[in-house]
């Protein structure tokens, strides 16, 4: 039988890294293929490719015998090919059913039949295990829900192959198995499923077949009868390094630095705390992470000690001007894009613009520093922020915190999230080099497991405990964080 | 969002937008005179006539523009923290009110009353504009909506006040102010146009020089990474909102005391509106308000000529003004011309 | 008394109808992500649309249907300027009712070489209303909003083309993704906008009144738009706000007959616009997309 879906010879450029480098990949029908690898490795990339999201730089790709266009969603789906993304791109505003057909609703004169709709939109949820009526506003939805609904749209339009973006990447023990039974039926009904996942335990449940990406390569192919965990893994990673040592002694010596003292945050018009009782305090020449999935409680963390927002009980023990920040968003908080390096320097540094005349050369000294020192490449102090590239723009704004003066604390949220390799393991070291107590808030638990010397694991805005590096495996930590026990 | 150029060629590229703009506004102008069955060339030699034909015509243009470069101002500013300031009419109107009221003061000498009845129009004007603010900063309200509102509500209280102060049911305009309060001026030009371009340079070195002028501007290009780099967004809006008020206000303040010597309800003559247009056009450059203001200006005394020669409304030259807004704040259209010529150009070589 | 009370609720209907129809127009433009803040322009270009055609047509229902096309080409221009020349839309919202005051007065002068108003013309067909003693007449545009009201309620919600405009506005990235050109359902929905626009614009000139004033929107566009925000972007709950509005200046109206000056409740729907927003700015949610691409 010829592959459902066949990728052949796929090379992908981002700027000056390859994300994939000439890849082949294909997946029989009727059954479920793992696509795992690091962070990093080139799965969402090759799987937004196959779903037409994503243009390549060479390569070939084909469904159900025939060519498709590249980088054309609409022509993907039509083939039968459609993607689940990590974040699902539903319409919040909009109903189940309305969801699940937009675009295409069964219709007559223009005047949506409902009975057909709800009736289409109820068979395929219950064949989906999703108890929810197709009349129900998506908003009301929970995530695993939402995923359910997604998988629906895809198969309302005639989906055969079926591809899936980390989709256990934030749902519970319980409901990660839920979906692999409904995954199992799809493939058993005769769809290809390609499931992309870092998470080993997970692939040896549900796939049939695995496929290794390392570092944008196709390492190797595997049938899971055939193979070990422990294979895989080393597939996955190359050679593992030693984990380095807690600095012993550390917590006699010094004096903790308070931060939070029982903050609690209710955003307005919402009844559920996003943080409750929460108390946080640093020491100097420490990091301290704070681990956690995202949305449980770190933008409260980040905009309290920004002084963005105020508890709406306990106290912030620190003054914003006290605290060099590096925001979780590059664009949208840390710095104008519209404005020049130097500007951006200026911004941030209140020391700089209080004067009633503008120091425009204190600024351009400041970014010029900042460029130099973080090797901030192709910039000077008169290029635009918003030119950079993510690693570069991440870059400048840790150095422009590094240059701050009388910050005894530095707090970094999500500081390499989604850049290149080398600007990653550069400010990994730039981190580790920072003299006062680091506050280092993430949603990437192997930076966390990397950097921190003590790590507190956020659950729906509480702690969940705090513990010394080397205390607790990493298993424990990933269960504590989705809400089960250590 | 709106910045002025840095180089030579933005520059370049703003004049030339700005011109393409103009040709524009001036082909849709010419439409509706021919479909009034009039030529565009008649109507345009009458609003040139009428502008620049005699002195005394000149003298009203440049009294024309001169609110106009105060209006213009006044809306650049709060633009460049992100705010339209759509209060300007009303603004321009608690200006004239205010100094109508200081101007009939018996003070005697001018020295006092003119500076007086300046600063207390502004600040009236500018209290007007920080209404706008807190509302905006308090509750969230759009300055665009609750700027129309107060236009309407100053606009029929003014109308009010100045009744009861006439003291007739009837009045259409206010007492007028004491001769102490006239300005002086030149060949019908008053003291108020060089206040104006005063205010123009002064305005540039602020937004040149002052680290107030940075904090409105990081505010108006993204204020929510302002907010997380620490500068109180709130503090910034009311201080770009009273500002521009205040501006506004002076606009109103010149015309009472240099021109109408009273309060009259339709003292702006559109100021406000016109205002908008003016800074939109100058892209929010100081600098540049002024030959737009004068090119208003132009427009809006040569349009009684329409009147007097073609029996054709003045508004015709409104039509003008704001269709060259709306195509210089079409961002795709050069883009899209380019594009069009492109293709016109290929297929006459194809042809050939 | 009787009399007294249906005349204010007759009053409360006829005011309220105007801010209906723009209310509505505004609705659907945002609704679909379009932010549209030239609806007192429409409705500027519809009351002159309504008046030209039934003075040479001498017919008010052919006026009704010149008022619908005047609006709704201007609605297109807009559409134009914004969706296709990317304008920015508070910009070219504010500057459209600029361009619709010129023209308008520009024309009003050229037709009938007077300025600011246009002579008398025939009214469109009303509801006599007696009750006992009382007699009014209502226009028939006034029972026409409140089914403009179910009919806008229904496109939203049961029809292929609501539905398309809603994810329009919520987020147009899905819409594309399964198909649909955002840009086009944006057109349409600043269409039904010009349309419905151009009928409250009629209301005013030969429903109401029976000629065109150059002031005869009166900021109603932004009033308008402020019951929008108080009905939070749905069809029956902006139809309540507007008959709030509607019903307050009835009554502010009335208290003039017990030594209020008139000025008061002349100014009476711009201060209640004002408190309306800033009390509901916080309840409610506009269109995710609104004003994005």
């Amino acid at each position: 039988m010829p592959p459902a879906l066949e990728l052949r010879g796929i090379t992908k450029r981002f700027g000056n890294i390859l994300a994939l480098d000439n890849v082949d990949f294909s997946v029989p029908a009727g059954s479920v293929t793992a696509l795992v690898g690091e962070n990093g490795a080139g799965k969402t990339t090759l799987v937004g490719i196959a779903a037409g999201a994503v243009r390549p730089d060479s390569g070939e790709i084909n469904a159900g015998g025939e060519t498709l266009a590249l980088s054309r969603p609409l022509d993907a789906l039509s083939r039968g090919v459609g993607l689940v993304y990590q974040h699902t791109r539903l319409v919040d505003d909009l109903s189940c059913a309305e969801n699940v057909a937009l675009g295409v609703p069964p219709s007559r004169c223009g005047i949506i039949s409902r009975d057909k709709l709800s009736e289409k939109v109820s068979q395929l949820f219950d064949r989906l295990r999703l108890d929810r009526g197709p009349d129900e506003l998506l908003a009301s939805l929970t995530l695993p829900e939402r995923q359910k609904v997604e998988i629906a749209r895809l198969l309302y339009r005639g989906v055969k192959i079926l591809l899936l973006d980390e989709p256990t990447a934030l749902l519970l023990p319980q409901e990660t198995e839920e979906l692999f039974t409904v995954l199992r039926e799809e493939a058993s009904r005769g769809a290809a499923i390609v499931f992309v996942t870092h998470r080993l335990e997970e692939v040896f449940k549900i796939a049939e077949r695995i496929v290794v990406l390392r570092a944008g390569c196709k390492v190797g192919q595997r049938k899971v009868s055939e193979t070990t965990p422990d294979e895989i893994a080393v597939m996955m990673v190359g050679e593992v390094e030693a984990e380095p040592r807690l600095k012993a002694g550390l917590f006699e010596e010094e004096m903790p630095i308070p931060l939070l003292e029982n903050a609690t945050v209710i955003r307005r018009g919402e009844r559920v705390a996003r943080l409750k009782d929460f108390t946080l305090e640093v020491f100097p020449g420490a990091i301290h992470g704070v681990a956690g999935v995202a949305g449980n409680g770190q933008d409260e963390i980040f905009d309290l000690l920004a002084g963005v927002i105020s508890p709406s009980r306990g106290r912030v023990m620190v003054k914003p001007g006290e605290i060099a920040r590096v925001p979780g968003d590059r664009f949208r908080q840390g710095g104008i894009p519209d404005f020049t390096l130097s500007e951006n320097v200026e911004l941030a540094h209140g020391d700089i613009r209080s004067g009633f005349i503008l120091n425009r050369a204190g600024a351009a000294l400041v970014a010029k520093k900042v460029i130099g020192d973080l090797d901030v490449k192709n910039a000077g102090p008169e290029t635009l922020y918003g030119s950079l590239s993510g690693g570069n723009a991440q870059k400048f704004l840790v150095g422009r915190e590094l240059a701050k003066h009388g910050t005894p604390v530095t707090c970094l949220f999500n500081p390499t999230r989604g850049i290149d390799f080398a600007s990653r393991a550069y400010l990994h070291s730039r981190i580790r080099a920072i003299s006062g107590a680091v506050l280092l808030i993430s949603y990437d638990l192997e930076e966390l497991l990397e950097l921190s010397d003590t790590i507190t694991v956020l659950y729906r805005g509480e702690s969940r405990g705090t513990f010394a590096r080397g205390e607790i495996p990493r298993q424990s930590l990933a269960s504590l964080m989705t809400g089960g026990g250590a | 969002m709106m910045r002025g150029g840095k180089n030579r060629e933005d520059w370049k590229h703003a004049a030339l937008e700005v011109s393409i703009a103009f040709i524009i506004a001036l082909l849709v102008g010419g439409v509706f005179v021919l479909a009034a069955g009039r030529s565009p060339f008649a109507a345009y030699g009458a609003i040139l006539r009428g502008a620049f034909g005699s002195w005394i015509s000149f003298s009203r243009t440049i009294l024309a523009a001169t609110p106009l470069v105060f209006t213009g101002l006044a809306f650049a500013f709060a633009m460049r923290g992100g705010l339209f300031n759509i209060g300007i009419e009303g603004q321009v109107l608690a200006g004239a009110f205010v100094a109508a009221w200081v101007g009939s003061w018996p003070v005697g000498s001018g020295l006092l009353l003119i500076p007086l009845a300046f600063i207390l129009a502004a600040a009236a004007a500018g209290a007007v504009g920080l209404v706008m603010a807190l509302l905006r900063v308090r509750f969230g309200a759009s300055e665009v909506i609750t700027g129309i509102m107060l236009f309407h509500i100053l606009n029929i209280l003014f109308e009010w006040l100045m009744r009861v102060w006439a003291g007739t049911p009837g009045a259409y305009k206010s007492p007028p102010i004491a001769a102490a309060a006239h300005l002086p001026g030149v060949g019908g030009i008053h003291i108020g146009c060089a206040i104006a371009l005063a205010m123009v340079i002064l305005v540039f070195l602020y937004e040149r020089y002052t680290s107030a002028a940075f904090k409105v501007r990081a505010v108006g290009a993204d204020s929510n990474v302002s907010r997380y780099q620490g500068i109180n967004v709130g503090k910034v809006m009311l201080f770009a909102l009273g500002v521009s008020g205040a501006m506004a206000g002076l606009a109103g303040a010149s015309r009472v005391l240099g021109e109408s010597f009273a309060y009259l309800p339709d003292i702006s003559g559109g100021a406000g509106w016109l205002g908008i247009a003016v800074a939109l056009v100058a892209r929010n450059n100081p600098l540049a308000v002024v030959p737009v203001a004068l090119l208003f200006g132009v427009l809006k005394v040569g349009g009684f000529w329409l009147e007097q020669e073609l029996a054709l409304s003045s508004d015709l030259t409104l039509i003008i003004t704001m269709t060259l807004v709306l195509t210089i704040s079409a961002r795709r259209l050069t883009p899209m011309l380019a594009r069009i010529l492109k293709t016109l150009r290929s297929q006459e070589r194809g042809a050939a | 008394m009787t009399a007294v009370i249906l005349g204010l609720i007759l009053g409360a209907l006829a005011g309220a109808t105007p801010l209906i129809f723009a209310a509505l127009g505004g609705l659907c433009s945002e609704r679909a992500g379009v932010i549209n803040l030239a609806l007192e322009g429409f409705m500027l270009v519809g009351a002159f649309g309504a008046v030209l055609v039934t003075y040479v047509t001498g017919s008010p229902l052919a006026g009704l249907i010149g008022a619908v096309i005047a609006a709704a080409v201007f609605a297109l221009v807009y559409a134009f300027l914004c969706l296709d020349l990317r304008a920015d839309q508070i910009v070219a919202g504010i500057v459209m009712n600029l361009l619709a005051a010129g023209i308008c007065a520009f024309l009003v002068k050229r037709i009938w070489n007077i300025s600011q108003n246009s002579p008398p013309v025939e009214k469109l067909f009303s509801i006599p209303i007696a009750f006992g003693d009382f007699r009014r007449e209502i226009s028939i545009l006034v029972p026409v909003a409140f089914v403009a009201v179910i009919v806008v309620w229904f496109i939203l919600r049961r029809t292929v083309f609501g539905l398309n405009l809603r994810a329009a506005g919520e987020d147009p990235s899905a819409l594309v993704a399964t198909g649909v050109s955002p840009r086009r359902v944006r057109y349409f929905a600043l269409l039904c906008s010009g349309i419905l626009c151009g009928l409250g614009g009629a209301f005013l000139s030969i429903g109401y009144l029976n000629q065109f004033m150059t002031t005869i929107t009166h900021g109603r566009g932004f009033i308008a738009i402020a019951a929008l925000i108080m009905g939070n972007w749905r069809p029956v709950r902006t139809a309540a706000a507007c008959l709030l509005i509607g019903a307050a200046y009835e009554a502010g109206y009335a208290l003039t007959g017990f030594g209020v000056p008139e000025e008061v409740w002349r100014m009476l729907p711009y201060v209640l616009t004002i408190v309306v927003l800033c009390v509901f700015n916080i309840a409610v949610r506009p269109p995710r997309a609104l004003g994005r691409f």
